[in-house]
């Protein structure tokens, strides 16, 4: 998995996480604070009604018990006349039945037997309210309000009795009914939309909630509940209650929780959009880091991976100040310096024999030698002096160049150590630093080589250049010579100088080697004995040979 | 049987134990007849009215002082059928408006009598009766502004109102025959000039309550009665 989807997935997770949080937490106290405001609205509000509701009823009552003592009432009640006990109630009450609008009415009972009923009242409340007339008769109370649902539909009924004072008996009671009605449409301030019912007897009257919802309502308001809470769906509402202190029943209003559930749903669809924009914003913010966390990444692999390939040319953008961008500076600092090293390193190999300076750059060779078996060969030129006779320097030197890059290709060819160059003879050895095998065999092919490769180098060419080559093969001290500061590597020894005399001896185009040579090579050589020759440091004639040829499998 | 009835048959006999075995009596009724008419003189009873526990303080000032109600009396008439006398040249009856009360709150009258309601007072009064026997509305009117008389044409119990005070109130029996009496508070009443025969006397105690009793009268003869256990229970 890369590290651009990576972000991407912790980005996305972090944002929807924080949506969750947010939008949980955020919504729960939005709903709270909703509840919170909408239950003071509603308490403020079922005051105001209650207060109206009572208001209205204490007007009504008042307006009662002030005709049960009027002298023209009481005339009338006694005179027995049901027309015009009729007419002066309708007279009287004119007010308070017209306040109480449609339905309302009155009854006149006495204690045995009803005397009238109004024309606007149903049977039920004409009935009901016959009976509490009769129970304040019975119970000697001046009135009572009681309120009850007659046909289902919720009245409130004003008794009083009517007491002739000046005989000071009661001679009936009047009982004024007003439908309970409610001032409509309430609304609050934002809009809610409101409605008032009365509870009574475990049933709430009026209000448009379903029937399930009404009978919840009317069950918590039965308990006492303060308020009532609906979650259906179809209807949520929140209903508050006030009892009345006299005559029963309570007072509800229900609020509508359905702008509380549009404003949640508004909040989720807000948020919702949000965590959407969030998530994009994420996504894209996840690619761009991504991207530019890959890219200079992806850069610096490929930059590494032309740098062990060799190319140390390679360099990657370094400029900025973020992490990735100090990697990359840091990086072609690396290059840079790698880059260094490697031309050192050529230099090296062009000053020294590849071979040895790899020794050298190991580490591998010490200031001090060691005495190992090892070929050493010379090869100069025959004429040198007369070849270059009359010859620019430069021009000398791009002979000799020529000269000794073909010898030394011939050497390299061979696995031969170019030890020195000194004016035109080069110094080769064959196993030294390492010894290898067939250090002899290898030797003998490179001489015949050299021989063959000037030989054909000659072929037309306007000089020919003449070699002799000496061999010897034997133990030397092999090691780096000089100062610590300031050393070569090279071989010393007897056998040295024996090579280097064999090449002076050995006529032009001829390859002399000695005894130790002949007999490491062995049998895979023509080789042909020569008369021992005097040679300077050797107190006695050393035997030589001259090499011929070679088995080419040898 | 009704007890009224029972009552009547119990005090006929007693009556006619009276007349048989009192020689006093019978000396009265031989003086009686002298003078051609008959006399009725006697004790009934008298319902103890609760004076009204509450007088509305009919306040605000000029605040007045209510006097107390008349202590009840009961009314008794001798007979009827006779026909109303002419109002022309019957003396009216004064109800008067005093104290802010009706006075007398009790008073019997002829049928045909003419009534008259002086208001006696500083503030409005008003007269009304719902009573079917005799409706009127005299509406309100004050002192010296007297109204018209109002003629009792019908018999029966008129009852008297004043709408602006609720607790004023009177009764006015209208009756159809020239011998009645209201009693003192002790319930004594004496009624002369009757014709002699048999007669019927009602004895009115309170609106609700009104018992008959029958006499025969001789001429001349002043008959004593005691009917002063005749109340009923009394009313609640």
């Amino acid at each position: 998995m890369t590290f651009a989807s990576r972000i991407s997935i912790a980005i996305c997770g972090a944002v929807l996480l924080e949506m969750a949080v947010v939008m949980g937490a955020s919504g729960t106290r939005i709903r709270q604070a909703y509840l919170d405001a909408l239950r003071g609205s509603l308490e403020a509000r079922i005051d105001a009604v209650a207060q109206s509701q009572l208001e209205a009823s204490a007007r009504a009552l008042a307006e009662t018990e002030r005709l049960v003592r009027s002298p023209r009432l009481i005339a009338t009640v006694l005179s027995g006349d049901r027309e015009d006990l009729l007419q002066t109630a309708a007279d009287e009450l004119r007010t308070a039945l017209e306040q109480a609008g449609e339905g309302a009415g009155f009854v006149f009972v006495s204690d045995d037997a009803e005397l009238a009923r109004s024309h606007g009242i149903t049977p039920a409340a004409g009935h009901a309210a016959a009976a509490i007339a009769r129970s304040v008769i019975r119970s000697g109370d001046t009135s009572r309000v009681v309120r009850t649902a007659a046909g289902g539909r919720p009245v409130e009924i004003l008794a009083a009795a009517i007491v002739d004072r000046s005989e000071d008996t009661v001679v009936g009671a009047l009982a004024l009914v007003r439908p309970v009605r409610f001032p409509e449409p309430l609304r609050l301030p934002d809009g809610t939309a409101l409605e008032a019912g009365l509870a009574i007897e475990g049933v709430l009257h009026g209000g448009s909630l379903p029937q399930a919802a009404r009978e919840r309502v009317a069950a918590g308001i039965t308990r006492g509940d303060p308020e009532v809470r609906v979650d259906d769906p179809e209807s949520p509402s929140l209903a508050v209650q006030r009892p009345f202190s006299t005559g029963g029943g309570a007072l509800v209003v229900i609020a509508s929780l359905g702008p509380m559930r549009t404003a949640e749903r508004r909040l989720l669809a807000t948020g919702a959009g949000a965590a959407t924009l969030a998530l994009g914003v994420g996504v894209a913010s996840a690619a761009l880091l991504g991207r530019g966390l890959s890219r200079p990444v992806a850069a610096l692999s490929t930059a590494a991976e032309r740098i062990a390939a060799g190319d140390f040319a390679v360099r990657v953008n370094g400029a900025g100040r973020d992490e990735l961008s100090q990697l990359g500076a840091r990086f072609n600092a690396m290059a840079e310096g790698l880059a260094q090293r490697e031309r050192f390193r050529r230099v090296l190999d062009a000053v020294t024999d590849p071979e040895v300076a790899a020794e050298l750059v190991a580490g591998r060779l010490d200031l001090g030698g060691s005495e190992q078996e090892v070929g050493v060969l010379f090869c100069d030129i025959r004429g040198f002096t007369s070849l270059t006779e009359g010859k620019e320097p430069r021009d000398v030197i791009a002979l000799l160049n020529e000269h000794m890059t073909l010898l030394t290709d011939v050497a390299y060819a061979h696995g031969g150590t170019v030890d020195k160059f000194v004016g035109d003879l080069i110094m080769v050895t064959f196993g030294a630093p390492r010894t290898g095998i067939d250090d002899a065999v290898r030797m003998a092919r490179c001489a015949l080589g050299m021989v063959e490769a000037r030989t054909r180098a000659n072929e037309g060419a306007a000089e020919p250049i003449r070699i002799g080559v000496g061999c010897a093969y034997g133990r030397v001290v092999a090691g780096c010579m000089g100062s610590v500061r300031r050393l070569d590597y090279t071989v010393l020894g007897e056998r040295v100088n024996l090579a280097s005399r064999l090449c002076s001896k050995a006529p032009a185009m001829r390859v002399w080697v000695d005894s130790d040579t002949r007999a490491a090579v062995g049998h895979h050589a023509q080789f042909s004995k020569l008369s021992p020759i005097e040679a300077k440091g050797f107190s006695k004639p050393v035997e030589a040979f001259e090499l011929s040829s070679l088995e080419e499998n040898a | 049987m009704t007890p009224n009835a029972n009552v009547r048959r119990v005090l006929a006999l007693a009556g006619a134990a009276v007349m048989l075995l009192s020689p006093a009596s019978a000396a009265d009724s031989v003086e009686a007849s002298k003078t051609g008419t008959a006399r009725i003189t006697g004790i009934v009873p008298v319902l103890r009215k609760k004076i009204p526990s509450a007088i509305k303080d009919y306040g605000p000032p000029p605040a007045f002082k209510v006097d107390k109600p008349e202590p009840p009396r009961s009314a008794v008439w001798v007979g009827s059928g006779a026909a109303p006398t002419n109002p022309a040249t019957t003396t009216p009856l004064r109800i008067q408006q005093n104290g802010y009360q009706f006075r007398p709150a009790l008073a019997v009258v002829r049928s045909g009598t003419p009534v008259v309601f002086p208001n006696e007072d500083q503030l409005y009064h008003s007269v009304f009766s719902k009573s079917p026997p005799r409706r009127f509305d005299l509406g309100r009117f004050r002192k010296g502004e007297e109204p018209t008389a109002v003629v009792m044409d019908s018999p029966g119990l008129v009852q008297l109102f004043c709408e602006v005070h609720e607790h004023m109130r009177a009764n006015l029996v209208v009756v159809d025959t020239p011998w009645f009496a209201v009693t003192d508070t002790e319930g004594r009443f004496s009624i002369e000039g009757i014709v002699p025969g048999r007669h019927v006397v009602s004895i009115w105690l309170s609106p609700k309550q009104t018992v008959t009793q029958e006499v025969n009268l001789a001429p001349g003869q002043t008959l004593e009665v005691n009917w002063s256990n005749l109340a009923q229970e009394p009313t609640k």
